[in-house]
């Protein structure tokens, strides 16, 4: 009787057993899978918001140099509209010695994400046009807008 | 009793015999999964190594110090290599990853804007016989003065 009961005990328990294995190993090759996964989206995200902002230095440091052109080849009275001519220009200050301009300031947003750009502003100390301002500016979220936590 | 053990003992035999059979399948797929997640997770490493390189390098341009780079002319532009072994150090020939960064100039009255085209691939292996990009980036400075006394 004893025998028979111990035999009986063990009918099915590979079974179980395989179930337990197949279930965990599932569970952490999801696991494994999703979170490499996560990885991968972060790591690309990061190389394509790191990409963004040189490419918007890129196009700031153009600024720059064309203020520079304009102002050694044009006369102080064009200068000012060539340089409002630029399209990302926002402002050219002409206050400085004799009516001479002073400040350049401009905003070169990026291609990605219109919300965020470089805010740039040049100070003419007489001789060069130096940065006084080269700052990333991300511009507050309108309202009613979600931030997504979750992918 | 031995009539009434060996029937149950074929029984156990036989389960143990299918349950084999059935991990042996599911290990196919199983393992399967692994093998993407440990590939998913290298190319995320790999991208992330070669963001960090790509965005130092960018910054040494920026705040115009010499780069440790092996000059190499190619076309118009200036090529500029640096190689990289599978643990992402630095060696002096061809091996794993190789950094390349091309440099172009524009002069203007002033000075001459450069611009910077930073590509990072994985050399070809087995195969394979062209290299896979893995990251893309570009920059430009401009440096005033250069050029302007030629």
């Amino acid at each position: 009787m004893n025998n028979k009961n111990s035999i009986k005990a063990n009918l099915g328990g590979p079974s179980i057993i395989l179930i337990i294995l197949v279930l965990a190993l599932s569970i952490f090759a999801l696991l494994g899978l999703r979170s490499s996964s996560n990885e991968k989206k972060l790591a690309v995200k990061t190389a394509e918001s790191i990409a963004d902002y040189y490419k918007m230095n890129a196009r700031a440091e153009e600024i720059l140099a064309q203020a520079e052109d304009i102002l050694a080849t044009c006369g102080e009275d064009t200068a000012a509209e060539q340089l409002s001519g630029i399209p990302e220009v926002s402002n050219v200050t002409a206050d400085g010695t004799n009516g001479g301009i002073s400040k350049v300031e401009y905003f070169v947003v990026s291609e990605s994400n219109d919300r965020t750009g470089l805010d740039v502003c040049l100070t003419f100390n007489g001789k060069d046009l130096v940065p006084s301002k080269w700052k990333v500016v991300v511009k507050e979220p309108e309202e009613g807008y979600e931030m997504i936590l979750l992918d | 009793m031995e009539n009434r053990v060996k029937p149950h003992s074929n029984v156990m035999m036989l389960e143990l015999v299918i349950t084999v059979a059935f991990f042996a399948i599911i290990s196919i797929f199983l393992l399967k999964i692994f093998v993407a997640a440990d590939e998913s997770e290298e190319s995320a490493l790999m991208l992330s190594k070669a963001t960090v390189i790509a965005e130092s390098t960018f910054e040494y341009i920026s705040a115009d110090e010499p780069l440790d780079l092996t000059s190499v002319s190619e076309g118009d532009s200036k090529l500029l290599v640096a190689y990289y072994d599978k643990e992402w150090n630095r060696c002096d020939s061809a091996s794993v990853y190789t950094m390349k960064l091309y440099e172009t100039e524009k002069a203007y009255t002033t000075g001459k804007l450069y611009t910077y085209e930073l590509v990072f691939e994985k050399e070809p292996k087995g195969e394979n016989t062209e290299a896979t990009r893995i990251l893309s980036m570009s920059t430009s400075k401009y440096r005033k003065g250069d050029g302007v006394n030629e």
